[in-house]
């Protein structure tokens, strides 16, 4: 039997789904980032984020035995990530902002409150780019900020995106282009230092 | 369909300024949580065979149990007899070894019992479950009296006893020419040294080389034409206990198979009753003595004045 850090989500899936508890601490340690920042970004409280956090691990663990590899394992948790979500804007009165148009409604997307101070910082060095980063995304659409963060943080292609959101394809394409489009703007100075910084190092 | 082009200074800079983590208390939790679900033990996976060694304790026990329920109790109690009387035994050897000279083999018990012994035959089948009742009679009484004796004093009053009783068991006991050990019984210096193993019980007495002869030559249609050495040559091909065990039984069915065998091992049992009798009348306990000695004419009928000693013979208890 292979170690758990060579073996697949789904093989490591499955195996949990046997009663391994070692490959659930694997598939946990790969994943947990990813799906905590998904999360934080959307709700922007970190208390929320933990409690939704906690909730879609829960329905992963009791949902373990139904489990099967049809596709892939990011988008089935990820899946769970974004229905939890939706249940939660649900119960908060906020579904509506989820539904929201890419370009129609930037005045509510704006009304959105900035992150708060309890939120965990980042590294020193990058502190400022962080802080520039999380409120742009902030500005950005429900939409387009879920799927730019289903692609950064899950690493989902076009297709697992429009397919866990229920959208074309064409769409969760535009959501990106436009999200990092204003992005861009919004971080132009700091990504071209970055990016003079990357070409001196890669030259 | 066509793929996203990404930004690579977007994508940088993002995993650059995203690193939240989730608290570790919520990570030990949601690992708990997990653990808990699949049955597992926290220190890591739990060994699914943890109950091989639970279930091997089990079973031997079981085994060993059920081995001891069906052991018959007659293959039981003798060993423990043997050993409990093992140390007079012994004793009264010591005691018998000088007087038999250079013939010490004929004193000392052999290590072991005979290699084979034949079934009884089916119409002795009865006769032979009436006298293991005698036999653990024997026994028991046997248990009750023996340790406390020194072994000096016993050998010197079984002496003693063997020459007061030494007509009567010459009316009673069958002829020298019948048992082969009894030449080497009789010889001792011209006295009756060797008469401890008529007054011990069945167990005892199978010990003794001369015994487990008697039961051979008595045996139907079986070893009675061996050679006298034919038991000490096939001991050591056997274990040391389970051997005495078999060879009392095996001694017991040949010896209750002959109905006269069988009156003469209650003969055996003549002197441990009459003893307790002279205690319980030394002991000013006329009533208990008075009983016994009923109950000793009762089982002897006409032989039991021939078998009492003198004074008991004539004693007339006045019970109060």
């Amino acid at each position: 039997m292979p170690a758990p850090a060579a073996q697949s989500d789904e093989d490591l899936m499955l195996a949990y789904a046997a009663g391994d508890a070692a490959a659930f601490d694997a598939l946990y340690a790969r994943h947990k980032g990813g799906v905590y920042r998904y999360l934080l970004r959307q709700c922007r409280q970190s208390s929320v984020a933990d409690e939704l956090f906690q909730d879609v691990w829960t329905n992963l663990i009791r949902a373990r035995a139904s489990y099967a590899p049809t596709a892939k394992f990011t988008t089935w948790l990820y899946r769970l990530a974004h229905n939890r979500l939706i249940d939660h804007y649900r119960a908060s009165g906020h579904l509506t902002l989820v539904s929201v148009d890419d370009e129609a409604h930037e005045d509510v997307i704006a009304a959105i409150p900035a992150a708060r101070s309890d939120e965990p910082q980042p590294r020193a060095e990058n502190r400022e780019l962080g802080e520039r980063l999380r409120a742009a995304l902030a500005t950005l659409p429900p939409a387009q900020r879920e799927a730019f963060l289903l692609q950064q943080e899950g690493g989902l292609s076009l297709a697992e995106i429009a397919d866990l959101t229920g959208v074309g394809a064409e769409t969760v394409k535009s959501r990106l282009r436009y999200a990092v489009g204003k992005l861009r703007s919004e971080l132009a100075d700091q990504l071209r230092d970055m990016g003079d910084g990357l070409r001196e190092g890669s030259g | 369909m066509n793929e996203f082009e990404r930004d690579r200074e977007v994508d940088t800079a993002w995993r650059a300024a995203s690193r939240e983590e989730a608290p570790p208390a919520l990570d030990a939790a949601i690992r708990a949580e997990a653990r808990r679900a699949v049955g597992a033990a926290p220190g890591g996976k739990r060994n699914k065979h943890w109950w091989y060694p639970l279930a091997t304790a089990a079973a031997v026990a079981v085994l060993a149990v059920s081995i001891v329920q069906l052991t018959p109790r007659e293959q039981v109690a003798p060993t423990v007899v043997a050993e409990q009387s093992a140390a007079p035994r012994e004793a009264r050897n010591e005691v018998a070894r000088p007087s038999a000279g250079s013939d010490a083999r004929l004193a000392m018990p052999p290590p072991a019992a005979p290699a084979a012994t034949p079934p009884p035959p089916v119409e002795t089948q009865s006769a032979l479950k009436r006298e293991q009742g005698v036999a653990r009679g024997a026994i028991e009484s046997e248990r009750g009296a023996a340790p406390a004796q020194a072994p000096e004093a016993l050998a010197k009053k079984q002496s003693a006893e063997a020459t007061e009783e030494a007509p009567a068991r010459a009316k009673l006991a069958p002829p020298p020419q019948e048992k082969p050990d009894a030449g080497p019984t009789a010889t001792f210096g011209g006295i009756r040294a060797p008469s401890f193993p008529r007054s011990e019980p069945f167990p005892a007495k199978t010990a003794q080389p001369g015994a487990r002869r008697d039961a051979y030559a008595q045996a139907p249609g079986a070893v009675a034409n061996a050679p006298a050495g034919a038991g000490e040559m096939q001991a050591p091909r056997r274990a040391p206990a389970a051997p005495v065990v078999e060879n009392r039984v095996a001694a017991a069915k040949v010896a209750n198979a002959d109905e006269a065998k069988a009156k003469d091992a209650g003969a055996e049992n003549v002197e441990d009753w009459i003893k307790r009798i002279r205690d319980l009348k030394n002991e000013g306990r006329l009533d208990d003595a008075a009983k016994e000695l009923a109950a000793f004419r009762v089982a002897f009928g006409e032989r039991a004045d021939a078998l009492l000693p003198p004074d008991l013979r004539t004693w007339t208890p006045v019970t109060k």
